[in-house]
């Protein structure tokens, strides 16, 4: 384990209540929690200098060649539960 | 690209179809879009989205095109991380703004006010879309661009 070092923050006071919650939810400590948040955005904010942006693009072949409305994903399902 | 003058520096709005389109080779409307999200990385243009969306397109990967669950998910959530695009969430005064989108226009396209609903509560008046009558009356609190 990395040494530890005693760090002061300015941080909202909304996002350490919020942070402070999600902590005990998660059966951890304040300290636990924010250095795992912590680690989490650096290895995103890695991830992402690291690797192309458009590695996935066109990685599929669908032929989605029509424009596709959001109500016609949603009517089916609701036809579906209102039973008719 | 359509002549309208396109703000990079403001927020926009992403909509569902852009990220089906992103990954599909075959769609007539992939160069366009790989196009716009190099314009969106080129000037760095803070882009939004919202959790219904990732469901949306997920839906239509998994629903219309049988790309199992699993990639899909994989595939939206690595294009929302790859651009950073931020996911913004409803609040307690989106009803109110969906409420006032129901009556400004006459059209029953709730889904998309409801969308538009979210955006807006979060300060975004931005969005690219490949539906932009979906969301023609409501001109004055959100502007639609499409890329096609």
């Amino acid at each position: 384990m990395s040494n530890l070092i005693h760090a002061t923050i300015t941080i909202p006071e909304d996002i350490y209540t919020q942070a402070r919650i999600v902590a005990a939810y998660n059966q951890t400590s304040f300290s636990q929690f924010v250095s795992n948040t912590l680690k989490n955005g650096i290895n995103i904010q890695s991830a992402s200098t690291t690797k192309d942006p458009f590695r996935l693009a066109g990685s599929l072949h669908l032929g989605v060649n029509r424009s596709i409305h959001r109500n016609e994903i949603y009517d089916d399902k609701l036809r579906k539960k209102m039973g008719y | 690209m359509k002549s309208m003058t396109i703000n990079y520096a403001k927020k926009w709005g992403i909509d569902s179809n852009l990220l089906v389109y992103f990954l599909d080779a075959d769609s007539k409307f992939h160069q366009p879009t790989i196009t716009l999200f190099k314009d969106l990385l080129k000037h760095r243009t803070p882009t939004y989205t919202t959790q219904n969306n990732i469901i949306e397109a997920h839906r239509v990967l998994v629903s219309l095109y049988h790309i199992p669950q699993k990639i899909a998910l994989e595939n939206i959530v690595e294009i929302i991380n790859s651009f950073n695009i931020h996911i913004v969430t409803p609040s307690s005064l989106t009803l109110n703004i969906y409420s006032n989108f129901c009556q400004l226009s006459k059209k029953n396209d709730l889904f998309d006010f409801y969308f538009a609903s979210i955006l807006v509560d979060n300060n975004i008046h931005h969005l690219f879309t490949n539906n932009t009558k979906d969301f023609a009356g409501l001109k004055k609190h959100l502007i639609v661009h499409s890329p096609f």
